[in-house]
C-alpha cells in the first residue's frame, strides 16, 4: 500500500492478542514524542497482514505468542511479500532467552524488546528503526517508569 | 523453599515491581484472594502456574498499568490485565530453565482446565506474598 501523504507523521501497527498490552503500547507510543499518523491494532498475525494490505505502515510492533498466526509466522510472511518485506518489525514479547531472540532476529525482526519494558526503550527503538530524532516532548512522568 | 518456589517468587517480584510499580510487603497479609488466573509451561514435565489475586490489588494493578482511574475500570479489563500479568510472570519464570530445554509458555486463561486439558497434578508447591496488605497466592503444579 503506497503512502498517501508526504508529511512526517508515522503510521504504527500494534499486533498483540492482549487488549491490555495493545493499550499499554499505544499509550507509550503516544508519549514517545513522534508524530503519529495512524495507530492501528491487530489481534494476531493474520489480522496484521490484512491491515498491512490496506494501509501504509511505517513500523510494526508485534507480540510473538498469539493464536491463529504468531509473530514469528507474521515476520516470515512479511519478509516473503515484496510489498511488506522492508517494513520494520519490532518484537515485544515475554520471551527473554537469548537463543530464541537470535532466532527471531534471524527470521527478519528489526528489533526486540522484552516485557516488561521501559517507555524510553520504545522511544529509542522508534528513533533507531525510523531514523528520526525525537524532541523532548517525552514527558517527565514517563521517564524512569517501566511497563 | 524449593527452587521452583524461589524462581516463581522472583518472577512475581520482578513483574509486580517493573510493570505495576508494587514492592512486596514485609509481612504477608492474610485472606483468600478472589480472582484466579492460570498459565502453563510446556515441556517435560509440564508446569501449571495458578495465581490468585485479591480483587483490590487487581484493581490497583490495572490502574497503574493503564493509567486509568479506578472508577473507569470494569471487571473484564481487570481480568484481562491479570491474564497479561500471568503471561509476563510465566515468561520471567521460563528464564529459570536451561535454554536447551524446549519449553514455552501457553496462553494465559481464567480457566485452569484450558491450559493442559485432561491433565492431572502430580505434585504442587505454593507460596503467598502480599502487596499493599493484599495477599497474592501462587501455586505451581507438575502435571501429566
Amino acid at each position: 500500500m503506497p503512502r498517501e501523504n508526504e508529511d512526517m507523521s508515522f503510521n504504527f501497527l500494534i499486533v498483540d492478542d492482549s487488549e491490555v498490552m495493545r493499550k499499554v503500547i499505544k499509550r507509550v507510543v503516544k508519549l514517545a514524542g513522534v508524530d503519529i499518523g495512524e495507530l492501528l491494532e491487530a489481534e494476531n498475525g493474520k489480522e496484521a497482514l490484512s491491515v498491512l494490505d490496506e494501509y501504509w505502515i511505517d513500523i510494526v510492533f508485534s507480540d510473538l505468542n498469539m493464536p491463529e498466526m504468531d509473530g514469528f509466522e507474521l515476520i516470515q510472511s512479511m519478509r516473503m511479500d515484496s510489498t511488506m518485506a522492508s517494513i520494520p518489525v519490532v518484537v515485544i514479547s515475554t520471551e527473554a532467552r537469548q537463543n530464541k531472540i537470535d532466532e527471531i532476529m534471524e527470521a527478519g525482526a528489526d528489533g526486540f524488546l522484552t516485557k516488561p519494558f521501559k517507555p524510553e526503550d520504545i522511544r529509542n527503538i522508534i528513533c533507531e528503526t525510523l531514523g528520526v530524532e525525537i524532541d523532548e516532548r517525552f514527558t517527565e512522568e514517563s521517564e524512569g517508569s517501566d511497563f | 523453599m524449593s527452587d521452583l518456589q524461589k524462581n516463581l517468587k522472583e518472577a512475581i517480584f520482578n513483574v509486580m515491581e517493573q510493570m505495576f510499580f508494587f514492592l512486596p510487603d514485609e509481612e504477608t497479609a492474610q485472606g483468600s484472594p478472589d480472582i484466579d488466573v492460570y498459565i502453563g509451561i510446556t515441556g517435560d514435565p509440564q508446569y501449571l502456574i495458578s495465581l490468585f489475586f485479591d480483587k483490590m490489588l487487581a484493581g490497583r494493578m490495572a490502574t497503574n498499568l493503564l493509567g486509568m482511574e479506578n472508577f473507569d475500570l470494569d471487571d473484564e479489563t481487570v481480568r484481562k490485565n491479570l491474564q497479561e500479568a500471568a503471561n509476563i510472570i510465566g515468561g520471567r519464570f521460563l528464564l529459570s530453565f536451561e535454554n536447551s530445554e524446549n519449553r514455552n509458555v501457553t496462553l494465559p486463561s481464567l480457566d485452569h482446565s484450558k491450559i493442559f486439558p485432561g491433565s492431572s497434578p502430580i505434585e504442587a508447591v505454593e507460596l503467598t506474598v502480599s502487596y499493599d496488605s493484599c495477599p497474592l497466592r501462587a501455586k505451581i503444579e507438575v502435571v501429566k
